[in-house]
C-alpha cells in the first residue's frame, strides 16, 4: 500500500520542469511538424522525379482535383453519410438491446455465442452483393437501402461483443455484494453493468462507426448507386489517382473527426480510466 | 488405444467437448435456412440446399480455382502486414520524435474506411504492372482430370489485389507492436541500464520480447482484415479471384452459385482464420496470449 503510494508521489515529481502543457504542447508541434514535412517530402518527390501527375500526383494536384470535384463530392456526401450514420446509430441501438438479455441470461447467451463468434469471423462483407440482390428483389428503385443494411450488418457484431464483454466486465466482489443485497437483474444493470460496460461501448463505437461507412461504402461499390462508393470506383475507370486520392482525404477526415467526437465524449464521460483513440478492433 | 496416451485422450475429449456448441449452432443454421427455403419456396428469393449444392456441384471446378487464387492473394497480404507492421512498429515505438511526428497520420490511416483505398492500389498496379514472384499448379489440377495444368496455374505475386489486404491487414500488426514495446516494465528497463546496453540491445533482448504476445494476439485481427481487404479489392477490381464470382453470379440473377459462394468463403475463413489462429497457440508459450 504505502509501497504504491510512493510511487505515486513519485511519479508527480519526476515531471520535474516538464509540465503536463509543455508536454502537450511539444506533441502538437511534433504532430504539425510530421504533416508539413510529409507533404513538403511528397511535393518534393514527384518535381525531383518529374513523375507522371497522372498517376503519382503531387498534393497540389490532388488539392486541385479536390477543388475540380467538390461540387460532385458535396452532391453524393449525404447518401453515403446517412447510410453509415443510420446503419451505425441503429447497430449501435440494436447491439445495446441485444447484449441485455444476452447477458443477464447465461443459457442464451452459451447457446448464441459460438453463432456471434462466428458470424464476428468470417468475412461479412462477402454478403454485400447478396444483400443487394435481396434488396433489388423487393424493389430496384430503392436500391440504396442496401447500403444502410450493409452498413448495419458490417458494425453490428463487434459492437455486439464489446457490449457483451462490457457488461460481463464485474469483478468478483461486486458480484457477491450484488448478491448478498439480492440485487434484481435490472438492479445489476442499473447500478453495475452499464457503467462498467462504458469503457467498452465506447471502444466498440469508435471501430463501429468506421465498420459502418466501410459498409455503406462497399455497398455503393458494387451496387453502383450514388455515393462516395461508385465516385472511388470510377476513378479506376480514369486511371486518376488525384481523384481517388481527393476522395480518400474527404472521408478519412469525416471519419477521423466522427471517431474524434466519440473519443472525447468518452474522455468526459469516462473519468476513472484513460481513453485511448484507437478501439480494440 | 495404441499410442494415445491418457493426457491425449483427454485433450481430445475436451476438444470435442468444446467443439460441441460450434458444432450445434452449425447444425440448427442448416436446418433453418432449409426451413425457411422451404416455407418461402422459390429459389430465386432463398435458394434452398439442394439447389445450392447442385449450382455449386455444377461450377465447382471454377470454385477451386478462384478460391485457391483468392486465398493465395490472402497468404501473401498476410505475410506482407505481419513483416511490415512489425518492422515499422519497431522502428516508430523506438523513436519517440517520430512516434508524435507520424501520429495524425497513424489515426488518419486507421480511421479512414479502407474500401475507398483500393481504387488507388487498382490503378498504380494496373498502370505499373504487378510482378509475379513464382507460379506454381494449383490443387485444382489434381482434383479434376480434366483441367489442364495451365489453367489451374496460381501465381505468388504482388498486385494490387494483394497489397491492398496487407494494408488492411497491417494495422492490427502495428498498434499492438508499438503498443506492446512501450509497455516494458520498468524494472527490465532498469535492468538493461544497469547492464549497460545498448539501444539496440535493449530492442533485440527486451522490447521485441515484450512485445511479441501483443502481436501474436493482433494476428486474428490481420488474417480477418486480410480476407476482408482481398475480396473487396477482388469485387472491385479484378476478374480473378472468389470475390469477383460472386459479382457475376449477382450480375446473372443465379442465386444458387451466390449462396454457395458466399458459403465457401464463410466456410474457407472460418478454416483458416481457425488454422491461423491454432498456428499462434501452437508457437507461442501457453498463456501469453488472450
Amino acid at each position: 500500500m504505502i509501497g504504491s503510494a510512493v510511487r505515486k508521489l513519485g511519479d508527480g515529481i519526476t515531471g520535474g520542469r516538464f509540465s503536463i502543457d509543455d508536454d502537450r504542447l511539444t506533441r502538437w508541434t511534433l504532430s504539425g511538424l510530421g504533416l508539413v514535412l510529409l507533404i513538403a517530402f511528397w511535393e518534393a518527390v514527384t518535381t525531383v522525379l518529374s513523375l507522371n501527375p497522372k498517376y503519382f500526383p503531387g498534393p497540389m494536384g490532388v488539392v486541385n482535383e479536390l477543388i475540380r470535384i467538390w461540387p460532385a463530392i458535396v452532391a453524393a456526401l449525404p447518401n453515403t453519410l446517412s447510410a453509415a450514420l443510420v446503419g451505425y446509430l441503429l447497430a449501435l441501438a440494436l447491439s445495446i438491446v441485444i447484449a441485455i438479455p444476452l447477458v443477464a441470461s447465461d443459457r442464451i447467451l452459451n447457446a448464441l455465442m459460438p453463432f456471434i463468434i462466428g458470424t464476428n469471423t468470417v468475412p461479412r462483407i462477402a454478403m454485400t452483393p447478396l444483400v443487394i440482390y435481396w434488396v433489388s428483389f423487393y424493389s430496384v428503385s430503392m436500391l440504396y437501402l442496401a447500403n444502410y443494411v450493409m452498413a448495419v450488418w458490417v458494425a453490428f457484431f463487434p459492437m455486439l461483443i464489446a457490449a457483451i464483454d462490457g457488461f460481463r466486465s464485474i469483478d468478483e466482489d461486486t458480484e457477491n455484494m450484488l448478491e448478498v443485497y439480492g440485487a434484481t437483474t435490472w438492479q445489476e444493470f442499473k447500478y453495475v453493468r452499464f457503467k462498467n460496460g462504458l469503457p467498452f461501448i465506447f471502444d466498440g463505437m469508435k471501430i463501429g462507426f468506421v465498420l459502418a461507412m466501410i459498409g455503406a461504402v462497399v455497398g455503393e461499390f458494387v451496387s453502383g448507386t450514388f455515393g462516395i462508393g461508385s465516385q472511388a470506383a470510377s476513378a479506376i475507370g480514369r486511371t486518376s489517382i488525384a481523384r481517388a486520392f481527393a476522395i480518400v482525404l474527404v472521408l478519412g477526415l469525416i471519419s477521423t473527426g466522427v471517431v474524434l467526437i466519440v473519443y472525447l465524449i468518452e474522455s468526459k464521460m469516462i473519468f476513472w480510466r484513460e481513453s485511448s483513440i484507437m478501439g480494440a478492433e | 488405444m495404441s499410442g494415445l496416451s491418457e493426457r491425449q485422450f483427454a485433450l481430445a475429449k475436451r476438444w470435442i467437448k468444446r467443439q460441441f456448441p460450434t458444432l450445434v449452432t452449425g447444425v440448427l443454421f442448416i436446418v433453418l435456412w432449409e426451413v425457411i427455403a422451404r416455407v418461402i419456396g422459390n429459389n430465386r428469393i432463398v435458394a434452398d440446399i439442394g439447389y445450392t449444392v447442385s449450382s455449386l456441384q455444377a461450377q465447382a471446378d471454377t470454385i477451386v480455382v478462384r478460391v485457391s487464387e483468392t486465398f493465395s492473394s490472402v497468404i501473401v497480404a498476410f505475410i506482407l502486414a505481419v513483416v511490415l507492421g512489425v518492422l515499422l512498429g519497431m522502428v516508430v515505438a523506438e523513436i519517440y520524435t517520430l512516434r508524435q511526428m507520424t501520429m495524425p497520420l497513424i489515426i488518419f490511416a486507421y480511421a479512414v474506411p479502407h474500401p475507398v483505398l483500393a481504387p488507388m492500389f487498382i490503378i498504380w498496379f494496373l498502370v505499373g504492372g504487378s510482378f509475379t514472384l513464382f507460379t506454381f499448379t494449383g490443387p485444382s489440377a489434381y482434383i479434376f482430370p480434366a483441367m489442364t495444368a495451365a489453367d489451374a496455374q496460381i501465381a505468388i505475386g504482388i498486385n494490387g489485389v494483394s497489397t491492398f489486404g496487407a494494408w488492411v491487414g497491417f494495422f492490427p500488426v502495428f498498434i499492438s507492436t508499438i503498443t506492446g514495446m512501450n509497455e516494458l516494465e520498468e524494472r527490465y528497463q532498469h535492468l538493461g541500464t544497469v547492464l549497460g546496453a545498448t539501444r539496440w540491445q535493449m530492442v533485440k533482448y527486451f522490447r521485441f520480447w515484450r512485445a511479441l504476445p501483443n502481436i501474436a494476439s493482433s494476428i486474428k485481427s490481420t488474417v480477418q482484415l486480410s480476407i476482408v481487404g482481398v475480396i473487396v479489392a477482388e469485387f472491385i477490381a479484378s476478374s480473378s479471384g472468389i470475390g469477383y464470382q460472386i459479382i457475376l453470379a449477382w450480375k446473372t440473377g443465379d442465386l444458387g452459385y451466390m449462396f454457395g459462394v458466399v458459403l465457401v468463403i464463410m466456410l474457407v475463413s472460418y478454416t483458416f482464420f481457425q488454422l491461423a489462429v491454432w498456428t499462434v497457440k501452437y508457437v507461442t508459450p501457453p498463456g501469453s496470449t488472450t
